[in-house]
C-alpha cells in the first residue's frame, strides 16, 4: 500500500514537474530579461532626450525674456495706459452730469416766484426753497415741477410741500426732489 | 563531513530564470522606478516651460506690435486726465482757469488742509485712487454758469461737480440769462499714483479694448489745461520706465 502511494506521488511530481516546461520558461525568462534591458536603456535615453529638450526650452525662454526686457519701456507705457484708462472709466461712470441739471434749473425762473435757495447734490436730488405771494405763480411753479418730473432723470421723485403764511399772504415752498427707493 | 544543505530542485533546474528574476526584482526599485519618476517629472517641467514659452512668445509678439510713440502720447494724455500726484495747486489752477474762461467770478475757496499732498504722503501708503474735495464760492450770470458747468465736464484733468448751492440775488424775471446769482460749488478732483511695477515677466501685456479706445479718443476732444512745465531733469543711472 505504501509503495503504491509513493509511486502515485512520484508520478504526480513528474507529471507536474516544471522540467516539462523548461524551454518555455527559458524563453519567457529571455523575453523578460530583454524587455527589462530595453526598459532600463529606454528610460536612460528618455531622460537624456528630455534633459536636452528642457535645456533647449530654457534657452528659448531666456532669449524671449531678453527680448521682452528690451521692450520694457513699451510695456511700462502699456501698463500705465491700461491702469489710467480703467481708473478714468470708473470716474466717468460714477460722475454725474450737471449740464442737464443746470439747463433744467432755468425752467424754475418763474416770474413773481422768489427763489431763495436751490441746492443740487450729485445722486441726491434737488432742494428748492422759495416763496411767492400769489397763487398763480405757485401754480406756474407746480406746472414746471411737473415738466421736470416728465424727465426720466427726475421721474422717481417725491412731491413738494407748501405752507402758507396767512398773516402775510405768502406761500413758502420747500421742494425736495429726491429719488424714491 | 558532508553538508546536509541541499539546493531546492527549482534552483538546480532554472538557475538563469532565478537570476533574471532576482535582477529584475533588485533593479526595478533601485534603478528603473526612480528613472521613470525622473523622466515623468522632467516631462511635466518641460510641459510647464513650453506653456510659459508660449505665453512669453505671445507677449513678445504683442509688445512688438505696440507703437511706442502712440503709447507715449496716450500715457501723457491719460496722466493729464488723471494726475499721479495729489496736487491741490494744479487742481485749483485748472478750476480758476475754467472760471476765468467762462466769466464766472471765484469769490473764495475752502478745502481741507489735511488733503494737500506732501512728499511723504505720496511716498506713503496712499497708493489708491484719491480725491481732493473743495468748495468754491462764486458769482455769475446764469448763462456763464451754465457754460462753466459744461466746460468742467469737458476739461482735463478730470473734475467732478459734487453739489451746487445757489443763493439768488435778483428777483426772477422772464429774462433768466440776465439773472445774476451767487452760490457755492462743491468740486472734486482726482489723482491716482502710477503703478510701481510692470508685474511678472510672463503676465500678459494689458490691452485696451474698443470701448476704452473710444474713451481715449473722447478725452482727446476735452480741453486741456496745462501748466508751464519745468525743464526736464537730467537722468542719472537707470532710466525710470514709468517717468512720463
Amino acid at each position: 500500500m505504501k509503495e503504491e502511494i509513493n509511486l502515485i506521488t512520484e508520478q504526480i511530481r513528474k507529471g507536474f514537474s516544471l522540467l516539462k516546461y523548461k524551454k518555455k520558461i527559458n524563453l519567457l525568462t529571455g523575453i523578460v530579461a530583454f524587455f527589462f534591458i530595453i526598459a532600463c536603456t529606454g528610460t536612460l535615453i528618455a531622460i537624456f532626450l528630455l534633459n536636452q529638450s528642457w535645456k533647449q526650452t530654457k534657452q528659448k525662454i531666456s532669449l524671449v525674456e531678453g527680448q521682452i526686457k528690451s521692450l520694457e519701456k513699451d510695456e511700462s507705457y502699456a501698463v500705465v495706459v491700461a491702469n489710467r484708462v480703467a481708473a478714468i472709466n470708473s470716474i466717468l461712470k460714477s460722475r454725474q452730469s450737471f449740464a442737464e441739471t443746470v439747463s433744467s434749473i432755468k425752467l424754475l425762473f418763474v416770474p413773481n416766484f422768489q427763489l431763495s435757495s436751490l441746492e443740487v447734490a450729485a445722486n441726491a436730488g434737488w432742494r428748492i426753497i422759495g416763496s411767492c405771494s400769489d397763487l398763480q405763480s405757485l401754480n406756474k411753479f407746480y406746472e414746471i415741477v411737473e415738466q421736470l418730473r416728465l424727465n426720466p432723470k427726475f421721474a422717481k421723485m417725491s412731491y413738494p410741500s407748501v405752507s402758507k403764511d396767512i398773516e402775510n399772504g405768502i406761500y413758502h415752498l420747500t421742494l425736495e426732489l429726491r429719488e424714491l427707493k | 563531513m558532508k553538508s546536509s544543505f541541499k539546493l531546492p530542485p527549482v534552483v538546480k533546474d532554472f538557475p538563469l530564470t532565478l537570476l533574471v528574476l532576482l535582477l529584475v526584482l533588485f533593479f526595478s526599485p533601485l534603478f528603473l522606478a526612480p528613472n521613470i519618476r525622473k523622466a515623468t517629472g522632467l516631462k511635466e517641467q518641460i510641459d510647464k516651460e513650453r506653456e510659459r514659452l508660449s505665453l512669453l512668445s505671445q507677449k513678445l509678439a504683442d509688445l512688438q506690435n505696440l507703437s511706442e510713440a502712440e503709447l507715449v502720447d496716450e500715457a501723457k494724455l491719460l496722466t493729464e486726465a488723471l494726475p499721479a500726484d495729489n496736487d491741490f495747486y494744479q487742481s485749483l489752477t485748472v478750476v480758476k482757469k475754467i472760471f476765468a474762461d467762462n466769466g464766472v467770478t471765484m469769490d473764495s475757496f475752502k478745502f481741507s488742509p489735511g488733503e494737500v499732498s506732501t512728499q511723504a504722503a505720496v511716498l506713503g501708503s496712499n497708493k489708491a485712487q484719491g480725491k481732493i474735495e473743495y468748495q468754491v464760492s462764486f458769482s455769475s450770470s446764469f448763462e456763464s454758469f451754465a457754460n462753466f458747468v459744461s466746460a468742467v465736464e469737458k476739461t482735463l484733468p478730470l473734475l467732478e461737480i459734487e453739489s451746487i448751492k445757489f443763493n439768488f440775488l435778483g428777483t426772477a424775471s422772464s429774462s433768466a440769462n440776465l439773472l445774476s446769482f451767487e452760490g457755492v460749488l462743491g468740486l472734486r478732483s482726482f489723482y491716482s499714483p502710477l503703478p510701481s511695477t510692470i508685474g511678472k515677466i510672463d503676465s500678459p501685456v494689458p490691452k485696451v479694448n474698443n470701448q476704452e479706445r473710444q474713451l481715449i479718443e473722447d478725452l482727446r476732444t476735452y480741453s486741456r489745461v496745462q501748466e508751464a512745465s519745468p525743464e526736464a531733469p537730467v537722468v542719472i543711472g537707470r532710466e525710470n520706465p514709468f517717468s512720463i
